[in-house]
């Protein structure tokens, strides 16, 4: 009995290759994913000061890696404008009386971190700190967290956006493939394109059915959010449409294209697994993709879903505009068009 | 002069080294029903594929219902129906739903959709099950809606892979009532089978094996295309002077004994039986039992697809 079952599981490859793979590639991507502490987050430095002491402290903070600077403003709102536009996480400002303060009471440097993100809004200010006090002991150094956007750091501000992200990436892709493989799988495809419609039009049925379909969970997901769990939307709601459409685009499409290697609806499911975990772990739904790993960052900038996410929560959390998810916008549209066509070449209308 | 429905010339298509259909040549006249006949793999269901757009042959021509099936695919499906080998409807959707979707696919007007499903169902009583789940009916209601589906947009050409594989003999018979009367209403039949009583029923048949046509006739030409005459099966009381007699007399091609009869092989039976009988009692022996001996296309089939075969193979 037993001998037959692993007769199954090895002839069955795909489930083989799943059993063997997954656990390997599982625990590898979290833990290059998640290893150690959060690193090189960027931040930006204002050194009102200046001087000598001011620049010695600026040092101290380059040494660290967890840390890593990227930019100097000269002054506070430029720094501002710096994380509201994602470019820096971070923003440490040393007030013009730092030295002075230093030798006088004591100096208080303000650590500004993105709250959007309190996975490095937490990390960074014990770290701070803790250079703060290497610095200079004798001198009392004070770090406060100005908290620019999502103030009380709630992690549901911060997940939130990314769950609809996550949900529009799986569910419709994997709903769509089953649908696809599901025709095949009962034999209905046959009867079908037997008749004089055409496969574009085949797609076009199914992919609204189930744009809808997204549309209406990410609509009923924000909707919990924003009213039980207090999720204040900031930014343009014809922003996250247009990202929504994008993105779902996106997703049906490449359920479309899994369908295709699909001749089973369990074979779509478990073609479609292993891409979920990589999109759901790589993505910097949980984690910030700047302490990943560099072996796996190139895989997150990959993703459509780590655009997608970083689109929603600065438009939501932040309330920012066109701007600054310019760059999200151009590579989501890119990789819709490529993944639309990639679709309507593979799903032709034949039996081969 | 006579009009062709399908014609096709030099079909062949390759999986990989297998060669499905091998250079197959086929021309179904308007009106007729034309059985497609061979045992399993041997290539009926890539060749109708091909015939239904399906499929794109790796080399030749089909031309159906006028247009070339691998160039205009479409308009090809718009004037045929296919019935595929595997049921392929819709479970969760109705008997009328399931009709109702597929008409609005070939673009039947809604009106004439409605009408035309009902003429549908009355033909193959299904009405009384309109509401039914797909999924819910019986083997056999599933083949008459499978077969009622291909009606829908009332297509000139119905080409059917094995209609009527799993289906017990009773309810066989009724599927070939169907045929009859919607042949009469002129609508050409295709027909794959591998059963022999069916292809009996067929105006013409094409013989088929390892993807090549092994010949192509009605149904009494292929019987005495395969033994090359009618048989004739006789009794007397001594059989081995008679043997002797009857191959020096020329009446038969060949004359053999077997289990206490003796064999012949003539062109024309109903002419030849009397004159064997009365030159036999010419020379004293006196006819016991005499019969015509009706071949089954089993046995034909089986002889042509081994000639075919000792040809190919030399």
């Amino acid at each position: 009995m037993t001998k037959k079952e692993v007769t199954h599981l090895i002839r069955n490859r795909r489930v083989f290759a799943i059993t063997l793979f997954m656990p390997l590639l599982l625990m590898t991507i979290v833990g290059l994913a998640f290893s150690g502490e959060v690193k090189h987050i960027t931040t930006v430095v204002v050194n009102e000061d200046g001087r000598a002491l001011s620049q010695m402290f600026v040092d101290a903070l380059r040494q660290s890696e967890t840390l890593r600077i990227r930019y100097y403003a000269d002054d506070e709102p430029q720094a501002q404008a710096l994380i509201r536009d994602g470019l820096a996480k971070v923003a440490i400002l040393i007030p013009r009386t730092f030295e002075d303060d230093i030798r006088l009471s004591g100096a208080t440097v303000y650590v500004l971190v993105d709250g959007s993100d309190p996975v490095s809004a937490g990390a960074v200010a014990p770290v701070v700190q803790g250079i703060a006090l290497g610095f200079n002991s004798k001198l009392r150094v004070q770090v406060e967290n100005l908290i620019l956007y999502n103030p009380s750091l709630r992690y549901i501000d911060f997940i939130a956006p990314a769950i609809v992200g996550i949900f529009l990436q799986i569910f419709p892709m994997i709903l769509i493939s089953m649908a696809i493989a599901g025709e095949r799988e009962r034999g209905t495809i046959e009867q079908l394109i037997a008749t004089p419609v055409s496969g574009f039009e085949i797609l076009l049925g199914k992919l609204l059915v189930y744009m809808g379909f997204g549309f209406l969970s990410a609509t009923s997901m924000l909707v919990v959010a924003v009213y039980a769990f207090n999720l204040v939307v900031r930014g343009s709601i014809l922003l996250i449409v247009v990202f929504l459409a994008l993105f779902l685009t996106a997703s049906l499409s490449l359920g479309t294209l899994v369908s295709a290697g699909s001749r089973t609806q369990m074979q779509a499911v478990q073609t479609v697994m292993p891409v979920i975990y990589i999109m759901i772990f790589l993505s910097g739904t949980f984690y910030p993709i700047e302490a990943m790993s560099p072996l796996v960052q190139p895989i997150s900038y990959a993703l459509p879903l780590t655009y997608m996410i970083h689109a929603l929560r600065a438009v939501i959390v932040k309330g920012a505009g066109l701007e600054v998810v310019t760059r999200d916008l151009v590579f989501l549209s890119a990789y819709t068009v490529v993944m639309i066509v990639l679709a309507v070449l593979v799903f032709r209308k034949k039996l081969e | 002069m006579t009009r062709y429905v399908v014609e096709t010339d030099g079909l062949t298509k390759r999986f990989g080294s297998l060669v499905a259909v091998d250079h197959v040549g086929l021309a179904v006249k308007a009106g007729e029903i034309f059985g497609f006949l061979g045992p399993n793999g041997a290539g009926k269901t890539t060749t109708v594929r091909i015939l239904c757009g399906l499929m794109t042959p790796t080399s030749g021509k089909a031309v159906v219902v006028g247009y070339d099936a691998a160039r205009q695919p479409e308009e090809v499906k718009q004037r045929i129906g296919y019935m595929p080998q595997s049921y392929g409807l819709y479970d969760d959707l109705t008997v009328e739903e399931n009709l109702e979707f597929f008409g609005s696919i070939y673009r039947v007007p809604a009106d004439e959709r409605r009408k035309r499903a009902d003429e549908i169902l009355d033909l193959v009583r299904l009405e009384e099950f309109r509401k039914q789940y797909a999924g819910q009916l019986s083997g056999g209601m599933k083949r008459r809606l499978s077969l009622a589906v291909t009606m829908i947009h009332n297509p000139e050409l119905l080409i059917l892979d094995e209609p009527t594989a799993g289906i017990d003999p009773p309810l066989r018979r009724v599927f070939w009532e169907y045929f009859r009367r919607l042949n009469q209403l002129g609508v050409t039949f295709f027909i794959n089978t591998h059963y022999m009583d069916e292809a009996e029923l067929c105006d013409r048949l094409a013989l088929i094996s390892y993807g090549q046509i092994v010949a192509v006739g009605t149904p009494t030409e292929l019987k005495k295309k395969s033994i090359g005459g009618e048989r004739i099966e006789l009794v007397t009381a001594d059989l081995s002077a008679t043997e002797a007699m009857l191959k020096d007399s020329g009446f038969a091609r060949e004359v053999t004994t077997s289990d206490g009869a003796i064999r012949l092989i003539v062109d024309d039976a109903a002419s030849t039986i009397p004159q064997i009988t009365s030159f036999l009692r010419e020379r004293g022996l006196e006819v016991l039992q005499v019969r015509q001996l009706q071949p089954n296309l089993e046995d034909v089939f089986i002889k042509l697809v081994q000639e075919a075969g000792d040809t190919r193979r030399p």
